[in-house]
């Protein structure tokens, strides 16, 4: 029952989080300007103006808009796009699976790659291949990623003609955006893993099983690594955030068809409830994957579920 | 001189590096207008796309070569730097006063003020920063203000998490209590006795989140939502190189490896600061 009521207890925060993160979206777009004079320019007659905002309904008291926004988001409605018309829930469901496809092969190699590498460093901590494996992870944190795929093109696509710049719809389109995007999982990943590693094989149980003769690698993935999951499952959580906005610049250099493109397009048109809907979407990701993430937790670590 | 100068700061090796490192890009960035490089700004069409001068048809006229205007690329990467490094100062700035003020106000005061805060700024915590940043700028329109307004709403909550639990730490010392019992009020309390304590903290973050913000920075004028011609930065010459990949791979390559180095450099300064105000079991 314990973890039933904890499960609940995580729904409903994450509930909160999602209104007040929408609440804070409707306030610093709105508070922040007149957005009808950027949708139509400066050479709009006061009329078409007026005539704008109340079509948007923004010629009501901010309370009144708040309070539509909300009970429409409460509701699961996100609008509708000024420019095409289409509902913005059908037109961010339609790219989902694009941006999906990427964010998680991107996380998939994070770990697939990421572990193993902190792993290697911490058993080696201090030595050259722990510099080595660890320089590599800094630097990864320190690049633009979108800056790392405009250099993958220059070299596979531009100059040795491997792989295709622009999207055709193969498989062969997924190898630079995923790469590219993986960077920051990869070294993130990596980092924590490592550190976290460090502290776990201090512990006397990991001297224990040493005297017992058991094998390195034993030792390591066994008795070290499990140990030191944890924080690496909330880091994968908290990720999601970080790969949802560095999409958006690695789908612009791959003009990959996703959500990133998507908000881009929206800019463009000064489509501003299209990219509000973005937004209380990337935030329900965001919210949704860490419920998730924190019911696993739960599940793994009973201690987890008694505390508050 | 320089010598008495690190000892005077206690700085030796890798430490003294790192602040040499940083006075230098301050210098480059203070100093742009008057060193001997060409005028930035200046086209000149019989001399567009020049590669850089180690390649052929390169001179070294243009060591860094032009961009399709026929401006020298040296001098927009050596003017870039100081909108580049200023919007990420600022935007740290705006972003510490804030998330720390409110920090230590939820970590000192707790009960019903430091739920509300927490929340808030879990709240912030799970809005895509790129998202939000676009909405903002849709709804403004395109400035270098309200880039540094984007900037500095990401920032804030990443030192609210911190100096709250910071905060919460010290209060539990005795010297807090007693200042209390003696009838100072909390706002002194919080001046003059909880700010100096965490000061350190409040340094180190900001230093990491310097690195942050020029990415994020970077990213954004990338897109073309953040600093656009005739201003000058590294992410809004990376947005221009764009368009010429396929035949002039230095207009973004250049930016690119600015960005990467200074970032770099932001991120190890940060860590060696981390260690010395021991911060990273309190961070991860």
């Amino acid at each position: 029952m314990k973890l039933a009521r904890y499960i609940f207890r995580k729904v409903l925060g994450g509930i909160v989080t999602l209104l007040l993160a929408s609440t804070i979206a409707f306030f610093v777009t709105k508070a922040a300007g007149d957005p009808t004079i950027q949708m139509l320019g400066l050479s709009a007659t006061p009329d078409q103006i007026a005539e704008l905002n109340a079509q948007l309904g923004f010629d009501r008291s901010i309370f009144v808009q708040y309070a539509d926004f909300i009970s429409d988001i409460a509701r699961g409605d996100l609008g509708t796009s000024l420019f095409s018309g289409v509902s913005n829930f059908e037109a961010i469901t339609g790219r989902l699976w694009a941006s999906g496809q990427l964010a998680l092969l991107a996380v998939a190699l994070g770990i697939i790659v990421g572990i193993p590498v902190g792993v290697f460093a911490a058993s080696r901590e201090g030595r050259l291949g722990d510099r080595v494996a660890s320089s590599l992870a800094i630097v990864g944190q320190s690049l633009p990623v979108f800056w790392l795929g405009l250099m993958l093109v220059l070299l596979f696509s531009v100059n040795l003609g491997w792989l295709p710049a622009g999207f055709k719809g193969d498989w062969r389109n997924l190898v630079l955006p995923v790469f590219t995007l993986a960077t920051i999982p990869i070294a993130r990943t990596a980092r924590l893993t490592r550190s976290a590693m460090t502290t776990t094989l201090e512990d006397q149980h990991i001297t224990a099983a040493r005297s017992r003769g058991l094998s390195g690698r034993r030792v390591l993935f066994v008795h070290g690594l499990k140990n030191a999951s944890l924080p690496v499952v909330t880091l994968i959580g908290l990720q999601i955030g970080t790969l949802l906005s560095g999409a958006i610049t690695v789908e612009t250099v791959f003009a990959w068809p996703g959500l990133g493109t998507l908000a881009i397009q929206a800019v463009n048109n000064r489509d501003l409830p299209l990219v509000q809907a973005l937004v209380v979407f990337g935030a329900l990701a965001f919210v949704v994957i860490n419920i998730a993430v924190d019911i696993l937790y739960g599940v793994l670590d009973p201690r987890v579920r008694d505390s508050r | 001189m320089k010598a008495r100068l690190a000892a005077l700061l206690n700085l030796r090796g890798w430490n003294l590096v790192l602040v040499l490192v940083g006075v230098f890009i301050a210098l480059i960035a203070l100093l742009a207008p008057i060193l001997p490089i060409a005028d930035p700004s200046a086209q000149d069409l019989d001399a567009t796309l020049r590669p850089p001068f180690f390649q052929s048809g390169g001179s070294m006229e243009n060591l860094l070569g032009t961009d399709q205007l026929g401006r020298d690329y040296l001098a927009r990467l050596v003017f870039g730097t100081r909108l580049t490094v200023s919007i990420a100062l600022v935007a740290v700035f705006l972003g510490a006063v804030f998330g720390s003020l409110l920090g230590i106000i939820a970590g000192f005061k707790g009960g019903w003020v430091d739920a509300a805060i927490s929340r808030v700024t879990e709240a912030q915590l799970a809005l895509p920063f790129i998202l939000l940043g676009i909405a903002i700028i849709v709804a403004r329109g395109q400035s270098i203000g309200t880039l540094i307004f984007v900037l500095a709403i990401v920032g804030w909550a990443q030192y609210v998490r911190i100096l709250r639990a910071e905060t919460m730490a010290l209060k539990e010392r005795g010297f807090i209590a007693g200042l209390k019992i003696g009838g100072i009020s909390d706002a002194r309390i919080i001046l003059r006795h909880v700010l100096p304590n965490v000061f350190g903290t409040i340094m180190t973050l900001g230093a990491l989140e310097i690195g942050t913000m020029i990415l994020a920075e970077s990213a954004l004028s990338f897109l073309g939502l953040g600093v656009v011609d005739p201003d000058i930065s590294w992410g809004a010459e990376l947005a221009n190189g764009k368009n010429y990949l396929q035949i002039a791979w230095w207009l973004v390559t250049f930016p690119g490896i600015a960005i990467s180095t200074t970032v770099l450099y932001v991120n190890l300064a940060g860590d060696a600061l981390r260690s010395r105000y021991d911060l990273r079991k309190r961070m991860f």
